[in-house]
């Protein structure tokens, strides 16, 4: 281990995350090098001095009280599928009774559906904010740029609103190619990703969005919605407010 | 089903995840710099975790999955803030050790003191404070919660060599703060410029990349 290497992983050194050999290669140098042990014992310092800086604090017992209560609640509405204060109003007052027996269903396999391969990654590729192959200056652009690269029709969805398409890059979804596109809407981005719905598999819950049946789920805080679009697949994941991404998806074309 | 499961998994939620409530709350105090928004922050975490508790069993990493899912709700819904990450980004050229440790001290104290002056560490809570959002996040994972470095990169939902690189880049914002503030103060005089090394190549990269090509040297 040189000079460079232990400045690179001093930090790794400290955080404990050396095992045991390549700590006794450390030691070894920090032992004839005084630059390298200045340096570490500065760091060391800094650590201790930072712990110091952040004292563990005590939630408030307040906070204790009105976590049980929220709990209290989500107990209570799982109760009662969320949809059906949500959605009720949507259906077609006819198709009521059969839809909600089928709805039910999928309420309960709305906790039960553990996120699929494409949720997942659209939500890893959505928090990754990975640079663009392409700067969107329009949907068409981004046609042609894919034309001789994908193994299927890359038609970015249009959706109403101020929503800007903002660039594009090749994807990977497993071994299936697939085309990764950001837009902004206000302040905030939505990702989408267009797939072969052939290739790649659709799953969870289904909701109806406007006109479209939509695959619904939601990972840790982001919704995910995955829909079939003229033979096309598409996952759409955003930081806004899930309704509002309902929204946008509705009158997306 | 979940009408008969739901009271044994209130009671398994209760025992995993609030022995928990102190550590969310410092990190969300942290994070929201805000005690309202703070307890608000953690009880929808709470609560969203709660709904998707099913997917955990009892031994696993609980801790790090509720952090995980409270960094997300906050990043969901402090999103606006996001926008510090890019100012963060431009590298940092400096090494503060070097600075630190070529300063003349004015007050008789050597560099050591004077970080673990009662001030600097005030000031250093400050700096916390200030960093943007996702270098706050990794430092206090890492030293305010002990988390190892994979249990980071699952919470924050990135590689290990990004959470190294945001662990050396938030200490090294905090460094400059530190020293500046010392600086300022009258603690130390500043170096004279110090030779500002190849510090590009010193930013870590990947703990296993590493270790590859030195198995590979043998």
């Amino acid at each position: 281990m040189n000079c460079q290497d232990v400045q690179k992983f001093i930090h790794a050194y400290l955080d404990g995350e050396f095992d045991e050999r390549e700590w006794a290669t450390l030691a070894a140098h920090l032992e004839q090098c005084s630059s390298c042990r200045r340096m570490a014992e500065f760091e060391e310092r800094f650590r201790t001095a930072l712990k110091r800086s952040l004292p563990p604090v005590a939630a408030p017992e307040t906070l204790r009280a009105s976590v049980g209560r929220a709990l209290d609640e989500a107990e209570a509405e799982e109760m009662t599928p969320d949809w059906t204060r949500r959605w009720a109003w949507r259906l077609i007052p006819a198709a009521a009774a059969a839809t909600l027996i089928v709805a039910a269903f999928f309420a309960k396999q709305r906790e039960l559906t553990p996120p699929n391969m494409l949720a997942a990654q659209s939500i890893e590729w959505h928090r990754l904010r990975l640079p663009m192959d392409v700067k969107a200056t329009s949907t068409e652009a981004v046609q042609r740029f894919f034309s001789d690269k994908v193994p299927f029709a890359v038609r970015p969805p249009a959706f109403a609103r101020q929503a800007r398409l903002d660039g594009a890059r090749l994807a990977n979804l497993r071994e299936h190619q697939a085309v990764y596109l950001t837009y902004r809407v206000g302040d905030s981005r939505v990702s989408v990703f267009i797939f072969d719905p052939q290739a790649v598999p659709t799953a969870g819950p289904v909701r109806r969005v406007g006109r479209r049946q939509v695959y619904w789920q939601d990972v840790q805080g982001y919704p995910v919605a995955m829909y079939t679009s003229g033979g096309t697949g598409y996952a759409v994941t955003s930081d806004m407010d899930p309704e509002r991404l309902v929204q946008l998806i509705a009158h997306s074309h | 089903m979940l009408r008969l499961g739901s009271k044994k998994r209130r009671q398994a939620f209760e025992k995993e995840a609030l022995p928990h409530l102190d550590a969310l709350y410092g990190m969300a105090l942290r994070l929201t710099k805000d005690e309202q928004r703070a307890a608000d922050l953690v009880q929808d975490s709470l609560v969203k975790a709660y709904r998707f508790f099913h997917r955990y069993e009892e031994g696993t990493n609980v801790k790090a999955w509720l952090f995980k899912v409270l960094v997300n709700t906050f990043y969901n819904t402090c999103r606006k803030q996001r926008k510090d990450v890019r100012v963060a980004a431009e590298a940092d050229t400096e090494i503060y050790h070097e600075r630190f440790l070529s300063a003349a001290t004015i007050s008789g104290q050597r560099s050591e003191e004077v970080l673990l002056d009662a001030l600097v560490v005030e000031k250093l809570r400050e700096a916390v404070e200030e960093l943007p959002e996702e270098f706050r996040a990794a430092v206090l994972l890492c030293d305010l919660h002990d988390f190892s470095y994979k249990e980071i990169a699952e919470i924050l939902g990135c590689p290990v060599g990004t959470v190294m690189s945001r662990l050396y880049r938030g200490r090294r914002l905090l460094q400059r703060r530190l020293h500046d503030y010392a600086v300022e103060q009258g603690y130390i005089r500043a170096a004279a410029s110090t030779d500002t090394q190849a510090t590009a190549s010193s930013e870590p990269t990947d703990l296993e990349a590493y270790r590859q090509t030195k198995g590979k040297r043998g």
